[in-house]
């Protein structure tokens, strides 16, 4: 199963074109949907209000909606799978007909399309981007704007194809020539087909919003108007509805609303005389298809969150897999979430193909959803699964049950000896690449001679009791191979006039096991974690990020056990990385001169922007980049990694063109991660963990103090 | 609104073709009868009269060749002219409600839209839009929506050809609106605020003596007692007077009628005190 997920992303890596196409608009709207958040506060708010309280109602929202559209005159068809509502659709829609179709989530989600094609029925896609897609025989580059990569003499070239006409390659030229063609469509078209943004339940109405008007021609002049809509669309209010549609509009396109909102309540009706005469300006008859496929089932089963995603595609935009390899990350939905409903609504095996292990956990996604679905914990949830289920590869676990979960100096010897078999140390990098099946020549971070939790504990040693008391904890990657950076972190920590206890956990954080979908490992270490840091004093540093965010999950973990989720709890609120508790703790006149040009990363598990601490060096010149993703992700970086690789490539690119000959980070992980990513620029050895650099400063800053005056 | 600036005539005398799109105002144009109440115009037709203004209306095509034609004219014509329901300030959008569609496809159609609303129908946010809207169709219809509530925030775009926003895409490429006063700020100003209350639902037509007697002299194209002190504010006593200023009998029927309870009898009396 897994070898198909391993080919969709080669085939995604292979389609540059369609990469740059994503990534410019990503870029594009990351830049600017945050400052639209920003003005409409209310808006994020609100929508997860309606979301919540309408998902809670699910049962008696689809009452009340059903009973007040079949009141205002429309055909409701209720679907329990996507199979009747293809079926009810091929009942409304004539074989040999023309149906008009604008852009539906709903309708993808089946293979309504397929059909209809089988029937000879003629579709003609209307939104734009679509169209051209549908001319040009293309997949879509992005959700929001499919075909925006297509140079404009191509998109000219599939419009004079289409109307035998000449069209000059101007976007005006070719939107005239368009407008004019999909409006003959229009006019003599049969049948609609459409998606909803949102269904009011108290008063019966469709709502739909867009920008160019298509959705408007498709409601005024089609004779049949079919609507799919997911059940999870059925909000409380009219006015709700709007508010959905608003939401779409600044989390998609960062408009505070779309050009066009238009609710639909039923077929039109001219009045004469007292009564309504006939049909008006619009359909005979509407259709509305509620599909149930999965979406109870996501509420049983704890995925309730799911439903609230109105598709705004917020989250592609930040997802560093998606921008990659586009929609083959994901399932008919696009991207993490196109996973997670993957699962519920077609089932397990449809979420591996649609890459269930692609996700890297960096929440990107759920900082950026309007509605804070926890996508990247859904995923981690459905993994689990998975594995009771047998269904994922058993490698990673494998490979991270013997070596990452065991501190032991014998297992660090023999990963030591092993890596000197199979891998030979670089001549232009601090590392080694693997002797025999060198993945891509990838360097990897050498086994260091002793672990750090002895280099660790030996500069810790001698420096007597103080006054405070200060846990370090220090992770497998550390412990494994950067031990310098250990060495730095209990350095900088003695400086602050902390006395150090350096923690002796068996076991690593037990966060890979968590992601990897093992929650009874990741228990166990959490509760042997929790015995290790019983008496830790008042604070516990890490210097990885992500053993941070493991040791803040831990009162999550061990949730069915009260005692030691309590304990767990109270051990959260005490835990700090490095660089945040310097952050804190440390005065600036301890800060020594380091006269540099550094570019700083910000790992996805640092909870705060790290980049406040560098500038608080006297004489560091901190340069900024693009924020995206080193692309390491643990096991991630091993199962997939050119893909891991790509990503981290454009992430070293972003540094690179900031001219800073020094790129500073907080985490091991992209520390090695973002080192292979370099080298394989011809930059190597350029990485230095903050640990590192705040130690130069703090050790020059006390020197100073303690020359002549 | 298009009514109460007499657009139709004027563009007409000004050699402008003009095409009602809606069935009622269509029908009653080719009988040569004015409409008598401004959400249902053709109300009080009978059976025998519609199909006599259908047949000069489509030559015996009936309603489905009105509907036809509407949106044939719709999509050969150069401008849609329609007023709205309400005004959003704070996005600046048209907010409308209708039953019968047409105002969907005279905005939507033509290349331009040119959309005409009094001053008293902006308001701040979507949320009070809709509550108009919810007025509106409870008079009118009697019913918890109408067919269609359209919101539309600017010309019709799109940005899918090379990233370029281009205007115009299945929509108007330009939309005028035009915010209307004649009258409204003097309204306010002179203290008859609440006039501007009004959301055209002729609830106080259905109840008024002086309208039942006098039909559409009565407040021309302003509708009715509250039409009478509207004129008188726009266009003077004069105009007031010629609109039926005496005619009303003071019976605050009116009031007890209208939704917002707008007080016409006592804003007349104090409009016939200062002629
Ligand atoms: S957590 Fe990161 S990798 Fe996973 S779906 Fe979200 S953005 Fe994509
Ligand atoms: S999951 Fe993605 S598409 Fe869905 S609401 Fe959140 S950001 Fe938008
Ligand atoms: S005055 Fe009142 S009853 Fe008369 S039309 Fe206006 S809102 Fe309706």
């Amino acid at each position: 199963m897994n070898r198909k997920v391993r080919d969709k992303v080669r085939a995604g890596l292979a389609d540059a074109a369609a990469a740059a196409g994503r990534h410019a608009i990503s870029r594009l709207l990351r830049g600017v949907l945050p400052a639209v958040a920003r003005a409409f506060p209310e808006a994020a708010e609100e929508l997860r209000r309606i979301k919540r309280e309408s998902v809670e109602r699910l049962d008696e929202l689809v009452q009340l909606a059903v009973g007040n559209l079949r009141r205002n005159g429309f055909e409701v068809y209720r679907a329990r799978t996507n199979r009747e509502a293809v079926e009810y659709a091929l009942r409304v829609i004539p074989p040999g007909s023309l149906v008009v179709k604008s852009k539906s989530n709903a309708v993808k989600e089946t293979d309504l399309l397929a059909a209809l094609r089988a029937r000879g029925v003629r579709v003609v896609e209307t939104d734009m981007g679509d169209r051209i897609c549908q001319l040009g025989d293309l997949p879509a580059g992005h959700p929001l704007g499919p075909a925006v990569h297509v140079p404009v003499a191509e998109v000219a070239a599939l419009f004079a194809r289409d109307t035998g006409r000449e069209v000059p390659a101007e976007p005006e030229a070719v939107v005239a020539v368009a407008r004019e063609a999909l409006r003959e469509t229009f006019l003599s078209a049969d049948c609609g087909l459409s998606g909803a943004n949102a269904v009011a339940a108290d008063v019966g109405a469709v709502v739909l919003t867009e920008n160019e008007g298509n959705i408007r021609n498709l409601v005024h002049l089609t004779r049949v108007h079919l609507i799919f809509a997911g059940i999870e669309k059925i909000v409380p209010t009219l006015e709700d509805a709007v508010r959905v549609c608003r939401a779409a509009a600044l989390y998609g396109v960062a408009q505070p609303i779309g050009q066009y909102v238009t609710a639909v309540a039923g077929p039109p009706r001219a009045f004469l005389g007292d009564r309504p005469a006939d049909r008006g300006q619009g359909p005979r008859e509407v259709h509305v298809v509620l599909l149930e496929q999965g979406r109870r089932e996501a509420v049983r089963r704890g995925f309730g969150a799911s439903l609230y995603c109105i598709n705004c595609g917020a989250c592609l935009n930040v997802c560093p897999v998606y921008n990659e390899i586009g929609e083959r990350y994901g399932y008919r939905y696009f991207g993490g979430i196109g996973v997670v409903h993957a699962a519920l609504r077609y089932g397990l095996e449809a979420a591996v193909a649609g890459g269930l292990t692609l996700c890297l956990s960096c929440r990107r996604c759920v900082e950026f959803c309007p509605c804070r679905i926890p996508t990247p914990d859904y995923i981690v949830a459905l993994r689990a699964e998975a594995n009771r289920r047998r269904s994922l590869p058993r490698t990673r676990r494998l490979l991270l049950d013997r070596f990452l979960e065991s501190n032991s100096r014998a297992v660090h010897r023999t990963a030591r000896v092993v890596q000197g078999l199979l891998a030979r140390p670089v001549p232009d990098g601090d590392g080694v690449e693997a002797r025999f099946f060198s993945a891509g020549g990838r360097l990897l971070p050498r086994v260091a001679p002793r672990p750090g939790l002895d280099e660790a504990a030996g500069a810790a040693a001698g420096r007597g009791p103080r006054r405070r008391k200060v846990t370090y904890f220090l992770g497998c990657l550390n412990n494994r191979f950067f031990v310098d950076v250990a060495r730095a972190t209990v350095e900088v920590l003695g400086h602050l006039g902390a006395e150090v206890v350096v923690a002796r956990p068996r076991h690593c954080c037990g966060y890979p096991a968590l992601v990897d979908g093992d929650p009874a490992a990741a228990r166990r270490l959490a509760q042997a974690n929790l015995e290790v840091l019983a008496d830790a004093g008042e604070a516990v540093v890490v210097d990885c990020p992500t053993c941070g965010t493991a040791l803040r999950t831990y009162a999550d973990l061990l949730a069915e056990d009260p005692a030691r989720r309590q304990r767990a709890a109270e051990l959260a609120g005490r835990v700090w990385h490095v660089a945040q508790f310097v952050l804190r703790e440390v005065s600036q006149a301890d800060l020594g001169e380091l006269p540099l040009t550094a570019v700083w990363h910000q790992p996805c598990h640092l909870p705060e922007p790290g980049s406040e601490l560098l500038l608080k060096i006297p004489g560091l010149k901190v340069e900024t980049s693009v924020e995206w993703c080193c692309g390491f992700g643990g096991a991630f970086s091993l199962e997939y990694y050119e893909l891991a690789r790509t990503i981290g490539s454009r992430t070293a690119d972003g540094y690179l063109a900031t001219g800073a000959r020094l790129l500073v980070t907080a985490c091991p992980g992209c520390l090695a991660h973002l080192r292979d990513a370099l080298r394989h620029k011809g930059a190597a050895g350029r990485v230095m963990h903050v640990s590192e650099i705040l130690a130069r400063s703090l050790s020059t800053g006390a020197a100073r103090r303690a020359g002549p005056a | 609104m298009l009514e109460e600036i007499q657009a139709a005539p004027f563009l007409r005398e000004r050699g402008v073709p003009v095409e009602h799109t809606g069935l009622a105002d269509a029908l009653l144009e080719a009988l040569g009868r004015p409409g008598d109440h401004p959400r249902r115009p053709a109300r009080r037709l009978t059976e025998e009269e519609i199909r006599q203004g259908l047949a000069l209306l489509t030559g015996g095509g009936g309603v489905e060749e009105f509907r036809r034609r509407v949106r044939d004219l719709a999509a050969r014509a150069a401008c849609g002219v329609t007023g709205a329901e309400a005004v959003v300030a704070r996005f600046g959008s048209l907010v409308n409600v209708e039953s019968e569609g047409n105002w969907g496809v005279v905005s939507n159609l033509p290349p331009v839209h040119v959309a005409v609303v009094g001053i008293d129908q902006v308001v701040w946010d979507y949320d009070e839009a809709l509550a108009v809207v919810r007025g509106v169709a409870a008079c009118a219809w009697g019913a918890r929506l109408g067919s269609y509530v359209s919101v539309v925030t600017g010309p019709s775009s799109t940005s899918d050809v090379a990233g370029r926003n281009v205007r115009g895409m299945h929509g108007p490429g330009t939309v005028h609106v035009i915010l209307l006063d004649n009258g409204r700020r003097a309204a306010l100003e002179r203290g008859f605020g609440e006039l501007l209350y009004c959301l055209r639902c002729g609830a106080c037509l259905e109840v008024c003596p002086a309208y039942a007697r006098l039909g559409r002299a009565f407040g021309g194209p302003y509708w009715g007692g509250r039409g009478v002190a509207a004129a008188a504010l726009a266009e003077g006593p004069e105009g007031a007077r010629r609109l039926g200023l005496e005619a009303c009998l003071l019976d605050g029927r009116c009031r007890e009628a209208c939704p917002l309870g707008i007080d016409v009898p006592q804003a007349l009396a104090h409009l016939r005190g200062q002629a």
